[in-house]
């Protein structure tokens, strides 16, 4: 599947967001713990909801119905995944081309 | 930087992405350590939600927010471009610049003739829709949405108060007289006292008229028909401006080549076109923005 013009970057703070969701359904607090704690990225609160409204809005993730409006949940769509999956494989063949040219010894 | 201060900057947020994201933003400011990073971080993204909107909700009502923002981005330019409109011709036409003459005049009447029609065109489409509005207000007896569509009327009403009793106050102090009389410096202290403070009254009649009409609006919920006219009127306003904006600039450039404006009056002159040319861009891009989302 090609890469849509909109679908999030790299170094964008959406892919993190995307990332986080694949571990489970997280109010926008936890979302923050989760991708400080694994990628030692913290996000603020402008940044991370520009994300998320972005993201719903291209329908990669979707906020779980019910529970409190202040901590609502969000989760990552199919299409989300589809996404994810498809800049990781990007990632991956990128890491492997520069452990190749670096001749570092593969994970 | 405190919690309670950083909650005002959520107020800084577009209304469409704090009815959606309000009270869940609020809710990670409170957990996140309060500082100026997070202030700087709340700031920048509310000054790109302003940049680049995003409309929550299914696709309707996605598509109802997109043209309801461009009609109040629109409506909103329309009004600063009317101050500075005020301010510029002020500038030019009152003293009148020597400079003024042949192509500068003509670019200067195009752009107030221009800024009249958009007026009128503003007005009668307004008009329209704040009798639908008034209607519905008073039928349904929603009190807050009558004092919202009353409002307008009655700003406008005193700021004209304001407005006669200044200028019995300049004639009784400047007279009918071409130039300003000798004065002392109390004197000279008070009069560019008032002119300040009748400049603030205007500048806050403007924007309690503008706020007052845009939260009707909203409140109304105006519907997608409603919109897609309004969106038209748009594209009729933001054309309109930009004539505006172009023959404004280049009346500007002809009198500053031909002289004869002092420095007090350049810098008046172009904070006018500023806000004519900024008001022009904000009318033409939301415009195309409310104008893409139909197509699509």
């Amino acid at each position: 599947m090609a890469r849509a013009p909109t679908d999030p970057r790299w170094n964008e703070p959406g892919l993190l967001v995307l990332a986080s969701l694949a571990g489970g359904p997280k109010h926008g607090y936890a979302v923050i713990q989760d991708i400080e704690s694994t990628s030692g990225t913290r996000l603020g609160p402008g940044t991370l909801y520009g994300a998320i409204a972005r993201l719903e809005q291209r329908g990669l993730i979707e906020a779980v119905s019910g529970g409190d409006d202040r901590r609502r949940p969000y989760r990552i769509t199919g299409r989300g995944e589809e996404v994810l999956a498809q800049q990781v494989q990007s990632m991956g063949r990128f890491v492997t081309m520069g452990r190749r040219r670096l001749k570092l010894r593969p994970v | 930087m405190s919690t309670s201060r950083l909650r005002w900057l959520v107020a800084a947020y577009p209304p469409s992405f704090r009815a959606r994201y309000g009270a869940e933003l609020v809710a990670v400011v409170e957990d996140c350590p309060p500082g100026w990073r997070t202030a700087y971080d709340l700031a920048r993204g509310a000054a790109e939600a302003w940049v680049r909107p995003v409309f929550g909700g299914d696709a309707a009502e996605s598509l109802r927010l997109r043209l309801q923002a461009t009609v109040c981005s629109v409506f909103v330019a329309f009004s600063a471009s009317l101050l500075g409109a005020a301010g510029f011709t002020r500038s030019v036409d009152d003293a009148p610049v020597p400079g003024l003459h042949h192509w500068g005049l003509a670019a200067f009447r195009i752009s107030t003739d221009t800024i009249d029609a958009v007026a009128v065109v503003v007005a009668v489409a307004g008009l329209a829709f704040w009798a639908r509005l008034v209607r519905q207000a008073v039928r349904q007896r929603q009190r807050r949405l009558v004092a919202l569509a009353a409002a307008p009327p009655v700003i406008v009403v005193l700021w004209l108060a304001v407005s006669a009793l200044m200028g019995l106050l300049a004639r009784h102090t400047v007279g009918h007289q071409a130039k300003l009389p000798p004065m002392d410096w109390w004197e000279a202290t008070g009069l560019v006292s008032a002119f300040v403070v009748y400049a603030a009254v205007t500048v806050g009649a403007a924007a309690g008229c503008v706020w007052c009409a845009l939260r009707a609006l909203r409140e109304a919920r105006a519907s997608f028909g409603e919109l897609r006219w309004g969106v038209a009127v748009g594209v009729v306003v933001a054309a309109g401006l930009l004539v505006e904006a172009g023959a404004s600039a280049a009346c500007f450039g002809l009198v500053v080549v031909y002289g004869g404006m002092d420095w007090p009056t350049i810098l008046t002159a172009s904070a006018g076109l500023g806000m004519i040319a900024g008001s022009s861009v904000i009318a033409s891009v939301s415009s195309s923005r409310g104008l893409s989302a139909l197509r699509t």
